[in-house]
């Protein structure tokens, strides 16, 4: 056990010494195969820099969450910059190669210890590696579901009319994880510009079911907590006969056929008159 | 993966509550949990607390971070008071055999996503409840 | 014990609760409340609870119970800036505080109450007024 942990430390301070000579040949080997896949040398240079820096430093100490924080980290980085999986992958076989051929030279006459040197390094750098690919799928769903709540976030446009009156026109079909945004989106936008009113447009949507409808009485009463009265907006000869269909209450809800109408009766409340000069 | 854990929270008193969904509320802020998410849980473990105060005197709150496949927050509420004869109605709204509203249990189970209730009478009630991320 | 300060302005009490409340301290606040109501003779309660990230079923009952109380006093509740997330919460949890004024901020809290309680013929008055100057 002793022995291997010298051994351990003696590759560390191997390898570090080594440093210019293994960044060199390992530059060297992946322009030679065509593998910089549209980076610049220094940009090369540098990711291969923290990639040893890292691959040292948990040799040196067999703790690798540094190195599946930086498998995380750069992940990230590159799909957002376009780069694939591939890149980084080739980056640390073309590392090993290197690393395979230094350790051999320093102890290839030496077989038992040259085995044990293998072992030592080949661990380190296969549970390195074996972060890659779990990190990339993490990040790709990561940015997927970013996108996925951006267009979420696009569909429920609350927007100001006036001062103390927000209108939400609701378009497209409402399945029950948008009618939960609208709702979150709705009650934090209520707070933020202290809006006493809001006019809840639903002319656009196609249809309704008992759980959008619950979504929507629950919007309403949520809004009412919070000190802003809701008025629906727009309810289709279709939704009329559907909610009575369904036996959904709307006896709490005030509802006014148009958007303008809504917004009258909002001024109304608010005291406040549209007048024509 | 394992789950990881926190320290659980003894629940002996009602300042144990608070403690509890200080945690709780701490754990879903660093997993990244909506805002209404946080307020969801602690509410939930709030509640179940409370009912460990009130049915069995004290108990225990575990908190486990879920960090497989599937991100989330796994509450553990366990005491060894009296137990609950009758899951069904206790489980439905507005059923107190205290003066309370009742609306513990059923409330922390629309708040959470998953909910599970294992008792016996004379051997106390394990609730465990998680919100996936 | 002095875990929340009430300020009384005019008739109303203002009630602002800024710290998570453990059991004992919310029957005590519930109760220094209700004693100040007496003693002041106030018409109006504004409670206002932005700083609160959980509103459990038992806070929610003592401010539900607060309000039934404070009414039979004759004196009408406002709960004035609950967060949207204590909102939402509180509608799973199955509490709607139906009877119970909620506005968005204290001020709005203080102008609900005015109306509330406020006296009916100059209320009328003024009303009039705004729509003179408005027309």
């Amino acid at each position: 056990m002793a022995k291997t942990t010298n051994l351990r430390s003696e590759l560390a301070s191997y390898f570090k010494k080594k440093r210019g000579a293994i960044r060199k040949r390992w530059i060297e080997t992946m322009q030679a195969r065509d593998l910089l896949m549209g980076m610049n040398v220094e940009e090369v240079e540098q990711e291969g820099e923290t990639i040893f820096n890292t691959y040292i430093k948990c040799l040196e100490t067999g703790d690798f969450t540094e190195a599946e924080s930086y498998a995380r980290n750069y992940s990230e980085r590159a799909i957002q910059s376009g780069i694939g999986s591939q890149q980084i992958i080739m980056d640390m076989l073309v590392l090993e190669g290197v690393l395979n051929r230094l350790t051999f030279d320093e102890y290839g006459k030496n077989p038992e210890k040259w085995h044990q040197a293998l072992e030592i390094w080949k661990e380190a750098s296969d549970t390195m590696f074996g972060y890659v690919p779990k990190a990339f799928v993490e990040a790709r769903e990561k940015i997927s579901k970013q996108q996925q709540d951006a267009l979420l976030e696009l569909s429920t446009p609350v927007v100001k009319v006036w001062d103390k009156v927000l209108s939400i026109p609701l378009i497209g079909v409402m399945d029950s994880e948008r009618t939960q945004l609208v709702m979150e989106t709705l009650l934090q936008k209520i707070v933020d510009t202290q809006s006493r009113m809001v006019i809840l447009d639903i002319s656009g949507i196609p249809g309704i079911d008992t759980l959008v409808a619950n979504h929507l009485i629950r919007t309403v009463t949520a809004a009412r907590l919070l000190g802003a009265e809701c008025i629906v907006t727009g309810v289709s000869s279709n939704i009329a006969q559907t909610l009575v269909h369904l036996g959904i209450d709307l006896s709490g809800i005030t509802t006014r056929p148009s958007m303008s109408d809504g917004l009258a009766m909002a001024f109304d409340v608010l005291n406040l008159k549209v007048v024509s000069e | 993966m394992k789950p990881e854990s926190i320290p659980s929270v003894e629940i002996v008193s009602s300042e144990g509550i608070v403690v509890a969904r200080q945690k709780v509320r701490e754990l879903a802020v660093n997993m990244g949990f909506s805002a209404v998410d946080q307020t969801r849980i602690a509410t939930a473990v709030s509640e179940l607390a409370r009912n460990i105060l009130v049915f069995a005197g004290k108990g225990k709150v575990a908190i486990f971070a879920l960090q497989g496949d599937r991100k989330g927050i796994q509450i553990v509420c366990e005491d060894d008071g009296p137990g609950i004869a009758d899951i069904e109605l206790a489980m439905a709204d507005g059923y107190s055999t205290v003066k309370s509203l009742g609306l513990g249990l059923p409330g922390a189970r629309r708040l959470m996503d998953e909910f599970q209730l294992e008792s016996e009478p004379g051997n106390g009630t394990r609730v465990t409840v998680t919100k996936w991320l | 014990m002095a875990e929340v300060t009430m300020m009384k302005i005019g008739s109303v009490l203002i009630v602002p609760i800024q710290v998570e409340l453990h059991n004992h301290a919310a029957i005590h606040v519930q109760e220094d409340i209700i004693q100040n109501i007496e003693e002041t003779g106030v018409r109006g309660l504004l409670i206002e609870v932005s700083r609160l990230q959980v509103v459990d079923s038992f806070l929610g009952r003592l401010i539900g119970d607060i309000a039934s109380m404070a009414r039979v006093m004759g004196c009408q509740t406002v709960v004035a800036g609950l967060q949207p997330a204590v909102a939402i919460t509180l509608m799973e949890l199955g509490l709607h505080l139906e009877d119970i004024h909620t506005t968005l901020n204290t001020e709005m809290g203080l102008e609900l109450l005015g109306r509330l309680i406020g006296d009916k013929v100059s209320r009328f008055e003024t009303e009039n007024n705004s729509e003179e100057e408005g027309g």
